[in-house]
């Protein structure tokens, strides 16, 4: 190859960029790494070692009950619903978050009108705590009083005036509403990529002869690969700890049908009987999520190893 | 036919300052034009709006006899390279090259013949299957320039593409676009700040400052003739050396010796506010040590410093002149007193250092230069230029030339 003197360049990188010694590393982590290890030993230790027993919320008399409480927990199909409600939320969550919310950034990016008014409109119900946009959907889709149903009465379209809550598959649909309703911080990743993006490749694509749609989807979503996995990554991980949205709306109802793992573990820890059951489930919850994100972190690895 | 027109192009992003102003230019079928100019002068503006990637403010703009005023960038048949290559990073060299021909719908089997034949125009058809993140500098540059190729276009459109490489793979890059764009007969527009880049590459030189054409030539035109002090100033390296000089009587004269006829000069300089009479300017190159012969003008002055270069030698040297300041094409300061010429003479002369010399010029070699305006009245080789050799008249040449 002719170019051969440009080749010098990632040797140089790779001699500048050497690792700092070990001791610089324990000066600087050590601290951090101390506090972290007393707060995760604790926890989750206590979380397994109640996991293993049968204990109320006094904790006391505890009694060793081995893997039983795990046992149970794989029969419950309750708790492998609500691991499977889990799962399909953050499914939502995602597609909405790299169809609609990528499309919504790059609208307000490339300067539509009112730009400022739509990213309030997008971003303020990521500012405000869950539990009051949850309770705030619960009281308008409430049936009889709810503001939705009587707007739908009051223009003539009663028939469109459903028991959102309390029919268990509008219910599932309307928690899915909300968590991509959530596509705040979503959209925040994709706009805060997209102004720092180079955008000649984009030019050129459009000298190219590429239209607006393949400029999307040919260019601009492929070139932004690193922020699909960090919205995939924080939406997985934002919707196994979404307890507020399903416990401040339908509270898992009706029936279980919107239960998810966040509500499962809640109902059994707190009503105070069936401890160690609940710690449990948290236990398995977080392995789940684990797997999830190394999985993902795995599949993203390997396309990345491909370029 | 020229391939590209530009008639009195105009830009400006804010509506008050004018990035590019009234630019008029031809560029003939497969010529080679290079802007060249500061940073800032509006030179990637100029050549986004022939792109179409950038709006015109106002005037005319036509590629082979057809306005593109309301044609859309993907339909003006350009190709254009990026400073920064702005390759696709997550398709292969194959797929980047492929791209531009995938869109234009040419069926596949012809797509891969082409993507093949360009890439081995550009040497890099071993990298075919590789992506952009593991290329080196030179190899980006040669799949930028691949991708631009590679479906022909009309107009072969560049910004800057050799800034980011090393002076080596720089200098060997120059040759071989230059060979490729002759072997191609393919129309470009060359943009660079790099003089060295447009003398060797161009067939003409398009020399812009703050948005205007201050002369369009062939480089040895630009360098021998320049339009007015801006261009006399920027080109060559190292510069020009000016100082001034008496205009009385219709006649410059600098150390009491008749230089030229003065022609429209006197009339203009009156209101200089800088006092300088006329400014006159002299080519390192052009000055030698030794005793004056009849045609050329003697100096007498000091070597106070010397720069060896190996094959030649600069010498700093103080004389009785008048010194005037000139930046950017625009006398500053009027006379500074003693003044310091620049020297250029063969092989290594470090033995001059601190020396009293005596120094010749030819008088024919001289350009002089109104200090109000800016624009040379008289040229090298002692030829009085009736027509200011400005953008207009310039372009107005360009355009019948490029007719006929
Ligand atoms: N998008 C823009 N908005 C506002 N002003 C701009 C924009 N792009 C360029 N300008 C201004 O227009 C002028 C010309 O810029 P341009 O980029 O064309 O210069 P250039 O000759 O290419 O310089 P360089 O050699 O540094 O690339 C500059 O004063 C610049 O600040
Ligand atoms: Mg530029």
């Amino acid at each position: 190859m002719r170019s051969s003197p440009a080749a010098g360049g990632p040797d140089v990188g790779r001699r500048l960029t050497r690792r700092p010694g070990i001791g610089a590393f324990a000066i600087f982590f050590g601290p951090l790494i101390a506090f972290y290890a007393v707060f995760y030993f604790f926890s989750v230790g206590f979380l397994i070692r109640t996991s293993f027993q049968k204990v109320s919320l006094s904790f006391r008399d505890a009694t060793n009950v081995g893997l039983e409480n795990y046992r149970l927990l794989i029969d419950d199909p309750r708790f492998i619903d609500a691991v499977r409600n889990n799962l399909v939320f953050a499914g939502v969550a995602i597609v909405a978050a790299m169809t609609i919310g990528f499309f919504i950034s790059v609208a307000l990016w490339s300067g539509v009108r009112g730009r400022a008014l739509l990213y309030a409109v997008f971003l303020l119900p990521t500012l405000m705590p869950i539990a009051l946009i949850a309770a705030v959907f619960r009281t308008m889709l409430e049936s009889r009083f709810g503001s939705i149903n009587e707007f739908l009465r009051g223009v003539g379209l009663d028939a469109l005036a459903q028991r959102w809550l309390i029919d268990p598959d509008l219910a599932y649909g309307v928690i899915m509403v909300m968590f991509v309703y959530l596509i705040g911080l979503p959209i925040l990743y994709y706009t805060s990529n997209l102004s720092i993006i180079n955008t000649s490749a984009l030019e050129s694509a459009v000298l190219d002869g590429a239209n607006p749609l393949r400029l999307m989807s040919q260019i601009l979503f492929p070139i932004m690969r690193n922020t699909h996995k960090t919205v995939t990554l924080s939406t997985v991980l934002m919707s196994f700890r979404a307890f507020d949205i399903v416990f401040f709306s339908t509270g898992g109802g009706p029936a279980g049908r919107t239960e998810i793992t966040g509500t499962y573990v809640y109902n059994y820890t707190t009503s105070g009987i069936k401890v160690g059951f609940g710690s449990a489930a948290a236990v398995l919850v977080l392995l789940v999520s684990l797997i999830v994100s190394a999985v993902q972190l795995r599949i993203y690895r390997s396309a990345g190893a491909q370029r | 036919m020229p391939s590209l027109a530009l008639e009195g192009l105009t830009k400006s992003y804010d509506g008050a300052t004018e990035a590019v102003s009234k630019v008029t230019l031809t560029v003939a079928d497969g010529e080679f034009l290079v802007l060249l100019g500061p940073s800032g002068c509006g030179k990637s503006t100029l050549l986004r709006m022939i792109a179409g990637l950038e709006t015109v403010t106002s005037g005319e703009l036509s590629i082979d006899g057809r306005s593109v005023a309301n044609v859309h960038p993907r339909d003006r048949d350009i190709a254009m390279v990026f400073q920064n290559y702005a390759l696709y990073p997550h398709m292969t060299v194959r797929k980047n090259l492929a791209y531009p021909l995938k869109l234009g719908g040419v069926p596949k089997s012809e797509r891969n013949a082409r993507v093949e034949q360009t890439a081995a125009l550009l040497e890099i058809d071993s990298e075919l299957e590789r992506r952009p993140g593991s290329l080196s500098g030179g190899q980006r540059q040669r799949v930028a320039m691949g991708r631009a190729l590679v479906r022909e276009p009309s107009v072969f459109l560049m910004d800057e593409p050799l800034s980011n490489l090393d002076a080596r793979l720089r200098m060997q890059m120059r040759s071989e676009i230059s060979q490729i764009q002759r072997r191609l007969a393919i129309t470009t527009v060359y943009v660079t700040h790099d003089q060295v880049e447009a003398m060797t590459m161009a067939d003409r030189v398009v020399v812009m400052n703050k948005g205007r054409v201050q002369q369009i030539g062939e480089p040895t035109e630009v360098y021998e003739h320049p339009a007015n002090l801006f261009v006399a100033g920027f080109i060559g390296s190292p510069p020009m050396n000016f100082f001034g000089a008496r205009c009385a009587g219709g006649v410059v004269t600098v150390a009491g010796r008749e230089i030229a006829p003065a022609g429209t000069l006197e009339a203009d300089s009156a209101g200089s506010v800088t006092g300088v009479e006329a400014v006159v300017g002299v080519r390192p190159e052009q000055i030698q040590f030794g005793a004056a012969g009849p045609d050329e003008l003697a100096m007498a002055g000091k070597v106070a410093a010397v720069e060896t270069l190996g094959a030649e030698t600069l010498c700093h040297v103080q004389v009785d002149l008048p010194g005037v300041t000139v930046e950017a094409g625009e006398v500053t300061q009027g006379d500074a007193g003693a003044n310091s010429l620049l020297v250029r003479t063969p092989g290594n002369r470090s033995d001059l250092s601190g020396q009293d010399a005596e120094l010749r010029v030819a008088v024919g070699s001289l350009h002089v230069f109104d200090p109000s305006t800016g624009k040379t009245v008289v040229s090298r080789h002692g030829t009085p230029r009736d027509e200011p050799r400005g953008s207009e008249a310039e372009n107005r040449r360009g355009l019948e030339d490029s007719q006929t």
